[in-house]
Parts: structure tokens; sequence; C-alpha cells
């Protein structure tokens, strides 16, 4: 009896002893964890920002100043002899900002594939357009690995299919107009998500109303005396949310044409016969984003 | 498919006694002789898989949903002793040679960090009841791969003319060497790797 | 009385001539700093729980004392396991499912058994500190000799010093992997084996 009361006696003090140990020491623990994954994130897109988890482990909005400034993702392909996972940081265009290859977890052939982790590969990347990384044997303009290509392929392989995959269908659907702008003429942002300057060109800026089913957006160029030079109307693929056949009539090159010099502030455009609201509500965008002008 | 592969991994390429350092102790102390590596072998796969299974359950089941995280070092230890104590009761009465022949390695096999060592990876992988077994029994006879290679190998150099200091378990661990060497081949097989 | 002390550093080392508590030296060996923290760490566990058994051995009954030990030392470990993830992470990670593993390292449970539960408290704290003294010792060495040779540093410490770059810049491209690697870790223990017992006069 006395037996089993000492060995219940060893059981409750060392539990009790290891409960205080845990209290103590497990905020510090958690504290350390979270430490090290804003480390990360920050080596990957630098700056005043902070950082929303939206997929664990793969994907976070980076919030510069409380709007969205990019995003950071992790993917990972299959390498040599083992999964190239990349933490990438790119920018609401797309564009990469940083990029590294973690060392946990890699284990490609030590001396060669494991070269992925070293700056000067991770480097090459920064300022290049993540959907578009491409090694230079394969017709792009990154530096391979000597005598580890597969390494090297996987790691692009990750940052663009990651990008593809994660971000891709999160950026907004007119990004990639702005992209093209942006290589076209160069481009100046005035109000994140809302104007651009377009160098020698005018004013770029994203007007909104309420149509049929929803939210209506468009894209509009003025020039610098508020005449329409350009526009596209968010179409049905883009996430107009207006009646198949009906409202999305509206939404085609030839009643965009119908806007060109016209003014913004007042644009003169008559009204598609069983799509009025769609369409009023396209011009009610274009007058929109146009107020508060230049 | 992927559990070939998980079972693929714990007894070859990442094979517990050659690549990851664990069951260390039992590995050199009994690969002398053939017999008792086979036995110590039978012993280890029952109680690695059984206690695999037990902690497992135990983690799960009990450990998190009471939040006792921290008490599992000490359970798990305790599942594990106790089980071979009622491994010893149950070869004694029904193998008593064996018993016999295992000697101090049986009480010993408590110590085998291989077999704490997998319950803890079975926890840090996340792996599902399923996967806790085909992994525990890969582990168990990649232990015994190793174990009846290096007696088999000890047997013969018994009789070669090794050098003094060397003599007994330093040549050992120069075989552990060269398995090792050899075992690490195996790394990139169905792209799996260390 | 001092003679415990030095018994465990030499003529009874753990792990070149009892050949115990061989795993973790070979695992964490990778780095003369990994080798040290762990070092560290054992002859904690080890010298405190030879003190609780060896103060508490009138108590601790006879045929209950097996599970007993092991409660004291997975207690002491999972203290230096927490402590250690909470103020020194890196270390932490680097020595992995180790730390916890030191409940089955076979030094610890070996004294507690063969002498702590034997003799008194000063004696049994002398032979905790020795024995773990001479662990450390060996763990060091070897963790010293794979990391020079086979990276190229000595004591790199992660998040900190880069380590002392013994053979010049040049040699860390083209370090002898060999030693990282599972191989080389028996390698060295086989020969530093042979050394002690051609010094010890065994052979």
């Amino acid at each position: 009896m006395r037996q089993v009361l000492v060995l219940f006696i060893v059981c409750v003090l060392s539990a009790f002893l290891l409960s205080f140990v845990y209290g103590k020491t497990a905020p510090l623990i958690e504290e350390n964890a979270k430490k090290k994954i804003e480390a990360s994130l920050k080596e990957v897109f630098p700056g005043e920002v902070e950082f929303k988890e939206i997929e664990p482990g793969k994907l976070w909005e980076v919030y510069r100043n409380g709007s969205l400034a990019g995003f950071v993702y992790i993917h990972g392909e299959r390498g040599y002899s083992s999964v190239v996972r990349a933490m990438v940081g790119v920018d609401l265009d797309g564009k990469i900002v940083g990029m590294k290859v973690p060392k946990e977890g890699l284990s490609e052939t030590p001396g060669l594939g494991m070269k992925v982790t070293e700056p000067w590969f991770s480097r090459q990347f920064i300022g290049k357009y993540a959907e578009d990384v491409k090694l230079k044997k394969d017709g792009g303009d990154l530096d391979a690995i000597t005598a580890a290509t597969i390494s090297s392929r996987a790691c692009v392989n990750a940052v663009k299919n990651g990008y593809i995959e994660l971000v891709k269908k999160r950026l907004p659907w007119w990004m990639k107009y702005i992209r093209e702008f942006a290589k076209e003429y160069g481009i100046e942002e005035v109000e994140p998500g809302k104007k651009w300057k377009v160098k020698d060109k005018g004013l770029l800026y994203l007007g909104e109303a309420e149509g049929f089913g929803g939210k209506v957006q468009v894209l509009v160029l003025v020039d610098d005396k508020g005449k329409i030079e350009w526009i596209h109307i968010q179409r049905p693929e883009e996430g107009l949310p207006e009646t198949e056949g009906y409202g999305t009539e509206v939404a085609t090159q030839e009643y965009e044409q119908r806007f060109i010099g016209k003014s913004a502030a007042n644009p003169d455009v008559d009204v598609l016969t069983g799509a009025s609201v769609t369409s009023r509500a396209v011009i009610e965008a274009v007058k929109e984003g146009y107020k508060g002008g230049e | 498919m992927d559990l070939f592969l998980l079972f693929l991994a714990a007894f070859l390429v990442n094979n517990i006694v050659l690549l990851r350092f664990l069951g260390l102790c039992p590995f050199f102390g009994v690969s002398s002789k053939l017999e008792t590596a086979i036995g110590m072998s039978m012993a280890v796969i029952f109680v690695m898989t059984l206690s695999s299974i037990i902690t497992w359950l135990l983690y799960n089941y009990i450990l998190v949903p009471l939040h006792l995280v921290y008490l599992r070092t000490a359970t798990f230890i305790l599942v594990i002793a106790s089980l071979v104590q009622f491994t010893e009761l149950f070869l004694k009465k029904s193998a008593p040679a064996l018993y016999k022949a295992l000697g101090i390695f049986l009480p010993l096999i408590t110590t085998n960090c291989a077999i704490l060592g997998v319950a803890f990876l079975n926890i840090d992988y996340g792996h599902s009841i399923i996967q806790t077994i085909v992994y525990a029994i890969g582990v168990a006879l990649g232990f015994m791969l190793a174990l009846v290679l290096m007696a088999g190998i000890r047997e013969r150099i018994e009789f070669a003319p090794i050098p003094k200091p060397f003599k007994g378990l330093p040549i050992a661990f120069i075989l552990a060497s060269l398995m090792a060497l050899a075992f690490l081949g195996f790394v990139g097989l169905f792209g799996l790797s260390l | 009385m001092f003679r415990h002390f030095v018994n465990g550093i030499l003529k009874e080392n753990p792990v070149l001539v009892l050949a115990i508590g061989l795993c973790p030296t070979l695992a964490v060996s990778t780095s003369a700093y990994n080798a040290l923290g762990m070092g560290v760490a054992v002859i904690f566990v080890l010298t405190m729980s030879n003190l609780i058994v060896s103060a508490a051995r009138k108590v601790i009954p006879q045929n209950l004392r097996i599970p007993i030990f092991i409660i004291i030392i997975s207690t002491f470990v999972t203290i230096t396991d927490y402590v250690m993830k909470a103020y020194l992470p890196e270390l932490a990670k680097n020595l992995g499912v180790f730390v916890p593993l030191i409940v089955v390292n076979c030094i610890i449970l070996g004294r507690a058994e063969g002498f702590a539960y034997k003799h008194s408290v000063p004696a049994a704290l002398l032979d905790g500190l020795g024995s773990g003294i001479g662990f450390t010792l060996v763990i060091f060495i070897i963790g010293s000799i794979r990391e020079i040779l086979g990276a190229g540093t000595w004591m790199s410490i992660p998040g900190g010093f880069e380590g002392f770059k013994v053979f010049g810049e040049g040699f860390l491209n083209y370090p002898v992997l060999f030693m990282i690697l599972p191989p080389g870790g028996f390698l060295v223990i086989a020969f530093l084996m042979a050394l002690s017992r051609k010094l010890t006069g065994e052979a």
C-alpha cells in the first residue's frame, strides 16, 4: 500500500512541476514561432507592412497603411530528390519583390541543387513578373545553377505555379490592363486601386456603379481635358455580374467604341434596349470614377 | 501508393538505425550473433507496432483534448515500459528459450530510443492511425534488416585479423559506417529523400 | 569521493567505453554547438535525477523503482525540452526529437539504477556531473571533428556566430560532406573508441 502511495505522490509532484514550467514557457514558445514566421515574411516583402494569413502556411495578404499592397505565397514543386519550396512576395502587379528558398525540408544534392538557397540565385527573381519567370535555357532570362538544372527549374516552376494557383485569381480583373499601360507608357499610382497617372496620356481610373446583379466596374483613360481616350467595360469572365445575353451585351467592344471622345463627366451615350439597367450602370460608373477628376 | 512509399521510406531510405541514429544501443549490443539478432528484432517489431498504436490513441484522444500535451514524454515512456514488462512475461511463459537468450536485452528495449522515437515521430509527422501502423512496421522491419545484416557480417569478422584497439565495438562501427554509406544509395528511390 | 567524478570522464566514459548513450551522440554531433547544447542538457537531467533519486532512495520502494526513476527523469527532460524551446529555439530545432529522447538515454537510467540509488547525495551528485561531463566531452569532440571537416566551420551558432573558418574560406565550397552524413559519424566514433582504448592501456 505504502509503495503505491509513494508512486502516486511522485506522479502528482511531477505533474505539478511540469504544469508550472509549461505555464511559464508556453507563451514564449508561441511568440518565438510567430516571430519566426514574421521574420521570413519580411524577408520576401520588406517595408512598413502588415501580414494577414489567408491560407495557413501558403498565402498571406500584405497591407501597407491599411490597403492591400501585395501577397506572399509559398509553393513547392518536385525537384531532384525533394520538394523545392519557394517563398515569394509579389506586389499587386504580380511583380516579385522578394524570393527565398527556405533550407528546412530541402534535400537536393548538397553542393549542387542545394545552391538554390543561395542569395545570388534568388536575387535574380526580383523585379520579374511571377507569371513569366523562365530559365535562360528555356527561353527566359534567369541563370540556372550549373549542373543543377532540375533543381533550378523546380524553383522557377514553384514561383510561377504558386503565383498562378494562389495569387492570380485574387488579383483584381483590371490589374492586367494596368500592367500593360505600365509596360507601354509608364504609370504612377495616384490612389491605390482607384486612380493612376499614365505618362503623356492622362488619367486612368476605375469607376463603379450598381448594375442589375451587382457592382459593375469600368476602366477609363481620359486626357487632361476630361475626354475619354480609352475604355474597358468589365467582361463576364472578369466578374461582370449582369444577365447573360442581356446585360452582357453591354460589355462589348462595339459599345465601348461609343464612349471614345465623349466627356467623362457626362458621356452622351445611348442606353442599349433590353439592357437598360446595365447600360445606365456603365454610364454611371464612368461618371462616378471621374468625379474628383484630376 | 502513398502508404507504400511511406513504408519504403521507413524501411530503406530513412532507415532508422543507419540513417536516423535511433536504436543504436541494441544494434551494437545484440548484433554479434545472428540468432539473438533475429529474436530481438521480433520483439522490437511487436513492441514498436503496439506501442505506436497505443501512444497515438493516448495522444489524440486523451492528452490533446485535455490540454495535457506536456505530459507526452512521461506518459509515452510509461506505456512503453509497461508494454515491455508484458512482453517479458508473455515470452517467459510461451518461449522460455528465447527469453533466456535475449537476457538483459529484453528489458533494455524500454530504453531503445527507436521505440520512443517512432512514437514521437508519428505525432510530429501528423500521421493518421493507418499511417502510424504502416510507419511503425516499416521502421521495425528496417531495424531488423540492419540488425540481421550486421550480425551476419560480425559473425564472420570474428575470425579476421583485426588490430587490437579495433576488436569488438570499433570495428562494428566501421561496419556500420560502410552500411550507412550503402543505404544512402537508396535516397532518390521513387523520389524519396532523407 | 573525487574518484567518482573522474571515473565518468575516463575509465568509464559512457560513450567510448560503456557504449551507451549512442543515439544522441551520433545524431546531434553534426556541429560543435549542437553537441555542446545536448551535452549541457544531459548534464542537467543526469545531475538533477541522480540528486533526487539519491535523496529519496530510502523511500523509493525496491520493486517500483524503475517506473519512479522514469517519472523523475522524464520530468526533468520535459522541463529541459520546454525551457530550451522557449529560450533557445534554434538549438531546440536542431536537436529535434533527441531532446525528449534524453529520457531513454541509457546513461541516465543506468546511473540512477547503478549508482544513485545506492549512494549518498554528494557521491551521486559527483557521479552525475562526472558522467555528464564525460559524455559532453566526447560528443563535443566528435561534433567539432565532423563540423570542421564536413562544413569547414567550428562553433557556428545558428542566428549568430558564423563559426571559425578553420581551413579558410575556400574550403567552405568543397568540404568533406561525408563527415556530416551518417557514415561519417560512425567512422569518427570508431576511431575515437580505438584511440581511447589505446590511451587507457586496454589495447
